[in-house]
């Protein structure tokens, strides 16, 4: 790699990403007329980008899909139906892990690796011992879902009734949103479907397609008055110019919250956790601080750890103006670190897992691994016991959660009585 | 503080990457117009949702390129490609004889089906991706997509020096290169 490669590589990224003004933008085309080698060169680096482009595009279409799943996870709904987004998120990540070739290596580093895990389990022995006799995992979860659901209107005042335990538990958030946005899904519908019945959305529509029908270019470019029927004229209202003083009052920060984020500290010990990122922070200016309770002490650092579980957490973001967002509340859970069930009898074993995690679960006994599974969005959340060598004898076992995104990974036992 | 999402927050949440809010307020205000106007014209509400996600990568490339006409409403832009995707997908299928409205269905010969990510695209995109390794995934996504500057990249990343992310990147760039060079047949299936 000399040099003047690295320049003109640097140079063909800058002219296809438009970054060169208009003569050394001339000059560069006259030299891919001269020099067809160089030209090729522009012509596989566009390429190339085309393919990185299209990869930032299915980024936000998996972001879409997890939108999606998480509206459709109301109970009534069918199970069927998220389970198939799941599946062609699913999809399209184990392609992808199918495609890197890191399998030999993993199976040849695990018995390092148990090993690792067990004599870091060893050093803790209070936290596992008491646990294993109590009644399989995912019933105590169910029973917690419910007296969560009990505690939580009075708590944070997020009392709504279409949504489950779970989700307003990790999401306390939804009822500000709700308030802030003016068309939440619900009473939208309700519009939609109200002026249904009198064909006035037909006609709104049909109105709004007769304007690009005169110009054969609008179809790709549609006509400004194409706006759906229940137009949504507030926002372009709202934005009134505001004395300098206030520069803060026209700073809307927030921060969208992921379940996913979410570490919840196992019971009876303080090593939950909350990694937030840059990218989840909307408005203001970067960089960020943090705070988790209610402001009063910031840091820059995105992740918080060593959090107790089972409580209510006050995010407050600060920008680099000293703008803050309003408080977030974020409720952390706890989790079961130590399970046991029994297989024979049919009783699966719910992983401890974040929602929406990504990433490979596997479970190792003395010998070595036992069994590896893909998570994707979450899902399988559970173990039934299943092995590579049939179904999981009486025994402890030992857990490993890697997180795609390189967090810190999340490990535990399980017992298997039978 | 908590206002309505504009129009140009969400231009801006584009450009900036950061984008979820705003991906989830387009998704909550447009889909179920996107619903009731494909439910009311034979299809149903999968078929809404996918509509939905092709117009919003349609729309997203739209704005990441610079193509997109800031004088359109966002709503009213997303919306009517949901429809005019909607009258292709319609035709292939060859429905229209048992289209419920006739009218609604404008000729169209926009080739706007052409910027559909379609599932083999996005196989061989994931799969060549996913060989270049993760940090390297991001860096590119980082200077290709999001368009972010090298100091900004330092930042993200956690280079130390702006030299050593352009090193990096150039690597990077390189590694996808010979990759694409590696399977001359990706070109002719992607072209």
């Amino acid at each position: 790699m000399t040099r003047s490669e690295v320049a003109k590589h640097a140079l063909v990224d800058d002219y296809l990403a438009g970054k060169l003004n208009t003569s050394e933008a001339a000059e560069f085309e006259q030299q891919m007329h001269t020099d067809s080698s160089f030209a090729e060169l522009v012509e596989m680096h566009k390429f190339a980008n085309g393919v990185v482009k299209d990869y930032g595009l299915l980024q936000v279409k998996m972001k879409l899909q997890k939108i999606h799943l998480k509206h459709e996870a109301k109970p009534a709904k069918s199970w069927a139906k998220a389970a198939a987004v799941t599946a062609s998120v699913a999809a399209i990540s184990i392609s992808a892990f199918l495609l890197m070739d890191s399998e030999k290596e993993y199976v040849k580093d695990v018995p390092l690796e148990v090993a690792a895990m067990q004599s870091q389990l060893l050093t803790h022995p209070k936290q596992y011992s008491s646990t294993t006799a109590k009644a399989s995992f995912t019933a105590t979860k169910a029973e917690k879902a419910s007296e969560k659901a009990a505690e939580d209107p009075s708590k944070s005042q997020v009392a709504s009734p279409k949504r489950d335990a779970q989700a307003v538990s990790v999401e306390p958030s939804a009822s500000a949103k709700s308030t802030s946005v003016p068309t939440e899904p619900t009473p939208d519908l309700a519009a939609a479907s109200a002026i249904a019945p009198q064909s006035v959305a037909p006609k709104a529509v049909l109105a709004a397609s007769s304007a690009p029908a005169e110009s054969p270019a609008a179809a790709a470019k549609p006509s400004p008055i194409a706006t759906p029927p229940p137009a949504d004229n507030q926002p372009k209202a709202d934005v009134a110019p505001q004395p300098e003083a206030d520069r803060c009052a026209e700073v809307r920060l927030s921060v969208s919250i992921q379940p996913e984020i979410l570490t919840p500290s196992c019971e009876d010990q303080r090593n939950g956790e909350i990694q937030l990122t840059n990218e989840q922070v909307f408005g203001g200016e970067a960089p960020y601080e943090f705070s988790l309770d209610g402001g009063q002490h910031f840091q820059t650092d995105t992740r918080f750890v060593a959090l107790e579980g089972n409580r209510d957490y006050e995010l407050v973001i600060r920008d680099v103006n000293g703008c803050t967002s309003d408080v977030e509340r974020i409720y952390l859970d706890t989790r079961n670190c130590v399970a046991s069930f029994n297989p024979i009898m049919g009783e699966q074993w719910e992983i401890p897992l974040p929602r929406n995690a990504n990433g490979t679960f596997k479970v190792m006994s003395q010998k070595g691994m036992v069994y590896q599974a893909r998570v994707t969005a979450g899902y399988p959340n559970t173990w039934n016991g299943n092995t590579v060598s049939g179904t999981a004898t009486t025994g402890e076992y030992v857990w490993e959660f890697v997180f795609d995104n390189g967090r810190q990974p999340l490990r535990g036992r399980v017992s298997v009585i039978r | 503080m908590s206002r309505a999402i504009t129009d140009k927050d969400i231009l801006e949440a584009i450009h900036s990457g950061r984008d979820d809010r705003a991906l989830e307020h387009l998704y909550k205000t447009l889909l179920p117009k996107i619903t009731q106007m494909i439910c009311s014209n034979s299809g149903g509400t999968e078929e809404a949702n996918d509509i939905f996600q092709d117009a919003m990568l349609i729309f997203y490339r739209q704005v990441k390129e610079g193509k997109f006409d800031e004088q359109y409403e966002v709503s009213g832009f997303i919306y009517t490609i949901c429809r005019n995707l909607w009258i292709n997908r319609a035709k292939r299928k060859q429905r229209s004889t048992e289209l419920t409205n006739k009218e609604f269905f404008i000729e169209s010969d926009s080739d706007i089906e052409l910027d559909i990510l379609t599932e083999e695209r996005s196989e061989l995109v994931m799969g060549l991706l996913s060989k270049l390794g993760d940090r390297c995934k991001e860096l590119l996504l980082c200077s290709i997509f999001y368009k972010y500057s090298m100091k900004e990249i330092c930042q993200i990343m956690g280079f130390s020096t702006e030299n050593a992310a352009k090193t990096r990147n150039y690597k990077c760039k390189q590694k996808l290169l010979k990759l694409i060079e590696e399977n001359p047949s990706l070109k002719t299936i992607l072209k």
